[in-house]
């Protein structure tokens, strides 16, 4: 009568877990964006102009970490040293000193104006994929560009979903003349312009991550109302609801430990989605110039410089490329989900 | 004696809406007027076809579906039965089992968040202490201790419906309404799960109203039975009174469609199918299919004759022999 091997999942999640990994794709899609996401959460260990580990006249410096004026190397002014004219200075190599750079030894930030010929430059061996109108390295803009991306991203789905169950979940719960003119309310809401809403705001308050972040999670949240109203309908006349009315359960426990675990198909379906539409999104945004605020390393700015400098085709083609691969490996790991939470694979026998 | 619960003149009935501008054309009356009492450590039973309204008198009298009119009066208190809340002080004495043991517990939770909840949301035991309650009530209802973890899946129907009445028993109410806790369980686990409800009821004086519509399980343990049709009490009586000498027809053909050996005594069939909630028939309810229908019945709703058991609704009740 009872399995031994799955005590602490119920029977459904470990079935829709068992069909999740079957989908192959979906599954290594999984690995390499949660890794190549975790790894750009240390963005700066990977591509920075800063070295790991300065030893100069016997002295060990840790500039990724610490602030050096230019005097502490033999420079002249109180500023930051460059450290990457300073290892190509006559005294840095006589003095027996070396540093240790990053692999990507460039910051999205800096301006390389000590290249030959006119930005954007085409790649080399400095700069692998080129550098955009300002001289800036690509490779790394692109990399401090995929995390903001993908952080605003997450944030997005994260609050949207939070503000999704909570306003849907309600009008399934409570029903009635709540729901009603909840449901009014949402039709004149999502009619609202998103794009000039976007725009009056940031001239408004500016375009800060945050303020941007809120004013989409404003708008995300409805998609999902719908879904969690239905499930939240459906849900609350269970019997187990119903005996936890009838023993004295508080609302808010009938809500969140009640209904809500076994309302989560939604959520957890559209989430991948939800990212993919963050990403997308922030990116439009940017292209068009009403996102995050320059100099902000950003796929979307990258993207408008690539179509108005379509001769140095190298920031156009990286920037699609990793918008492409990124939406891509999310989209297998959304099909995957759903797949998983089909409901009419558990009806089949295997 | 105690009265555990009375109910007087109770009406649930839901609005039926339609039109363009949805209004209320007509109501369903699940419950109309039923009036019952229980006294402590009593069984009652509540029997009728399904759809007659027995489910939804239980729910009522909890506050689970909001009420239209009558009183409820639990242990002494009448309750405002237009507000939720006056149930909440009662929420801990009276409890329900419902029938399907499948869907009365929750999927997601352990065995130990199921039965360990409402022992803390009423403060029954301290958060250090309630694992050993767990295990004490699982071994209470037969069950091992080593189930505590387990999902709901990993049980049986029978099994399932034990972990329903562990979850009651924690908080040692008066009154549990048992919403025909049985039919959906094996012959021989419906003796089971009886004779586990009556040992519970011997060592912790619980009161019982089971509402059924298995009448030879009724006639084994109820102390008194009330039958229902379309969502009136038609007889009400001591079980001896009702199963010995019923006086409503309907009563007896009820009795005479529980499966027996002996062949002089040939079911009654009804015609017909019961006529709907939404469109009780005018007069008496059961005349369209009563074998003995008159004149009167038709045109007269008979009351209910009779302050105390035995009560019937009936123009020409049968004969006593």
């Amino acid at each position: 009568m009872i399995d031994e091997d799955d005590l602490f999942f119920s029977e459904l999640s470990i079935r829709r877990f068992r069909r999740f990994k079957k989908v192959k794709r979906a599954y290594y899609a999984m690995w390499i964006l949660g890794i190549v996401f975790f790894l750009s959460l240390f963005c700066e260990l990977i591509a920075n102009n800063k070295p790991y580990v300065l030893v100069y006249n016997g002295n060990v410096y840790f500039p990724i970490l610490r602030f050096y004026p230019s005097q502490e190397f033999g420079g002249e002014y109180r500023t930051e040293a460059d450290y990457f004219a300073l290892q190509k200075q006559s005294h840095f190599n006589e003095k027996k000193s070396f540093m240790i750079f990053p692999p990507v030894p460039h910051d999205p930030l800096h301006s390389y104006l000590d290249l030959s010929g006119e930005p954007p430059h085409p790649p080399s061996l400095r700069h692998w994929l080129g550098t955009d109108t300002m001289a800036r390295d690509v490779f790394a803009r692109l990399l401090y560009g995929f995390r903001i991306c993908m952080l605003f991203a997450l944030l997005l789905a994260l609050s949207s979903t939070v503000l999704g169950i909570i306003i849907g979940g309600l009008q399934g719960y409570l029903g009635g003349k709540y729901d009603i003119a909840m449901q009014r309310f949402i039709e004149i809401w999502s009619a609202l312009p998103f794009l000039y809403v976007v725009i009056l705001i940031g001239t408004w308050y500016g375009r800060s991550f945050m303020i941007l972040l809120t004013i989409m999670s404003f708008f995300q949240w409805i998609g999902l109302s719908y879904y969690m109203r239905g499930e939240f309908f459906k849900l609350k006349n269970m019997n187990y609801v119903q005996v936890a009315k009838s023993l004295g359960l508080g609302h808010f426990r009938i809500f969140f430990k009640q209904i809500l675990p076994n309302g989560l198909t939604p959520v957890i379906t559209i989430f991948p989605f939800s990212l993919i539409g963050g990403i997308s999104s922030l990116t439009a945004l940017d292209f068009l110039g009403f996102g995050l605020q320059p100099p902000t390393p950003s796929w979307g700015e990258l993207l408008s410089q690539g179509l108005s400098n379509l001769y140095a085709p190298w920031i156009a083609i990286s920037t699609v490329c990793a918008l492409f691969f990124t939406l891509l490996l999310a989209t297998f790991i959304g099909e995957g989900v759903r797949e998983a939470f089909d409901p009419k694979s558990d009806s089949y026998l295997e | 004696m105690n009265k555990v619960l009375q109910v007087r003149h109770l009406k649930t009935w839901f609005p039926v809406t339609g039109g363009v501008f949805k209004r209320v054309q007509h109501y369903l009356k699940a419950v109309d007027d039923v009036s019952i009492s229980i006294n402590e450590s009593e069984i009652i039973a509540v029997v009728g076809e399904s759809g007659c309204g027995k489910s939804t008198l239980g729910r009522s009298i909890l506050g689970l579906t909001p009420v239209r009119d009558g009183e409820i009066v639990l242990s002494g208190h009448k309750l405002d039965i237009k507000k939720r809340a006056s149930w909440d002080p009662f929420r801990k004495e009276y409890q329900i089992i419902f029938q399907d043991p499948y869907s009365s517990l929750n999927p997601r939770h352990t065995v130990f968040e199921i039965l360990s909840e409402p022992l803390l949301v009423h403060k029954i035991c301290s958060k250090k202490d309630v694992r050993e309650r767990v295990g004490d009530l699982l071994e209470k209802v037969g069950l091992s201790k080593d189930y505590i973890d387990r999902f709901p899946h990993a049980f049986s129907g029978g099994q399932r419906q034990r972990l329903g009445i562990a979850r009651v028993i924690g908080l040692s109410p008066r009154l549990i309404i048992c919403d025909e806790i049985v039919s959906a369980l094996d012959v021989s686990v419906q003796a089971q799960i009886i004779h586990l409800l009556l040992k519970l009821k011997k060592e912790m004086n619980l009161s019982l109203m089971f509402i059924s519509h298995d009448l030879s399980l009724i006639n084994t343990i109820s102390d008194a039975v009330y039958v229902m049709y379309l969502g009136k009490i038609v007889e009400s009586g001591l079980r001896e009174e009702i199963f010995n000498a019923p006086r409503h027809p309907y009563t007896q053909s009820l009795l005479k469609a529980i499966p027996t050996l002996d062949i002089n005594s040939p079911p009654i069939i009804l015609p017909g199918e019961p006529p709907s909630l939404s469109h009780v028939p005018a007069g008496c309810s059961f005349h369209s299919r009563c074998p003995f229908k008159q004149d009167k019945c038709v045109k007269e709703i008979p009351p209910l004759q009779g302050e105390d058991f035995p009560q019937v609704a009936c123009h020409f009740p049968l004969e006593r022999p």
